[in-house]
């Protein structure tokens, strides 16, 4: 049994163990600890763990592991779009919850879309390149595949 | 946080009756903001009342529909709407205050 009062981030790190997700700010407004929820996006410090029962929750290393890593994993390291790696988990699972949503195509847009994930070290530059691979490389195999 | 109980409501009915019920109660959908004032202890409610999977998307058309009914035409496609006065704070549900007037009323 979960208490009402823990957060879907306090259940993954202290209960679950996966300490892939990280607690950067725990108010919700750094990112490090988004994750997917159902496909969609979720800072998992502002969601009570009981809120999402029965949902399919994805983290960092749900996403992919050594040998069999995510494109978004893949292309991060392929741009170097980090530095200390601290928001990296946060940075990789809202970039493709971001492109789950379709919405971004230009470098603003995807900044945009990109502004709940903070990185202190400032690889925002390698970051939105990254993304923009992985978004290219979709968007070309949408089109092959009309 | 402060300890509190969490029931997920099953239909619109049930959630608003929950929360009728108990004035330290409070509705929760995402979370985002309310989880947050949990942890700094601004909101304390002491019940979670959670609406996320229900159907508001057809409770909130008849509250719309509801509201918009009076609207009185103006010019063009423009309608004054003619809102009730907020009588409970958004936030922690308690009644608002009587807005005092500017002077100090002699009796």
């Amino acid at each position: 049994m979960i208490a009402p009062d823990v957060t879907l981030l306090d259940l993954l790190r202290e209960r679950l163990g996966l300490t892939g997700t990280k607690k950067g700010c725990d108010h919700g407004q750094c990112g490090a600890c988004a994750v997917l929820v159902d496909g969609r996006r979720v800072n998992a410090c502002l969601t009570l763990a009981i809120m999402q029962e029965g949902a399919d929750v994805v983290t960092i290393e749900g996403l992919g592991a050594p040998g069999r890593l995510h494109p978004m994993q893949r292309a991060f390291i392929a741009r170097d779009a980090f530095q200390c790696g601290y928001c990296t988990p946060g940075q990789i699972c809202s970039a493709v919850g971001l492109l789950n949503e379709g919405r971004a195509h230009t470098d603003d847009e995807i900044r945009e879309a990109m502004s709940g994930n903070l990185c202190r070290c400032g690889a925002y530059p390698n970051i939105l390149a990254a993304i923009r691979d992985v978004l290219a490389e979709s968007e070309a195999a949408g089109e092959a595949a009309q | 946080m402060k300890r509190f109980a969490y029931l997920r409501a099953s239909s619109v009915a049930e959630a608003a009756a929950a929360v009728a019920a108990d004035p330290r109660a409070a509705f929760v959908a995402g979370g985002a903001n309310l989880v947050d004032l949990m942890k700094y202890d601004v909101a304390r409610p002491t019940l979670l009342v959670d609406v996320a999977r229900l159907p508001l998307r057809e409770a909130f058309a008849r509250v719309a529909d509801a509201i918009l009914a009076p609207a009185r035409p103006l010019k063009g496609n423009a309608f004054k709407v003619e809102l009730p006065a907020a009588r409970f704070c958004a936030l922690c549900r308690r009644p608002r205050a009587a807005r005092r007037s500017g002077r100090a009323s002699k009796a």
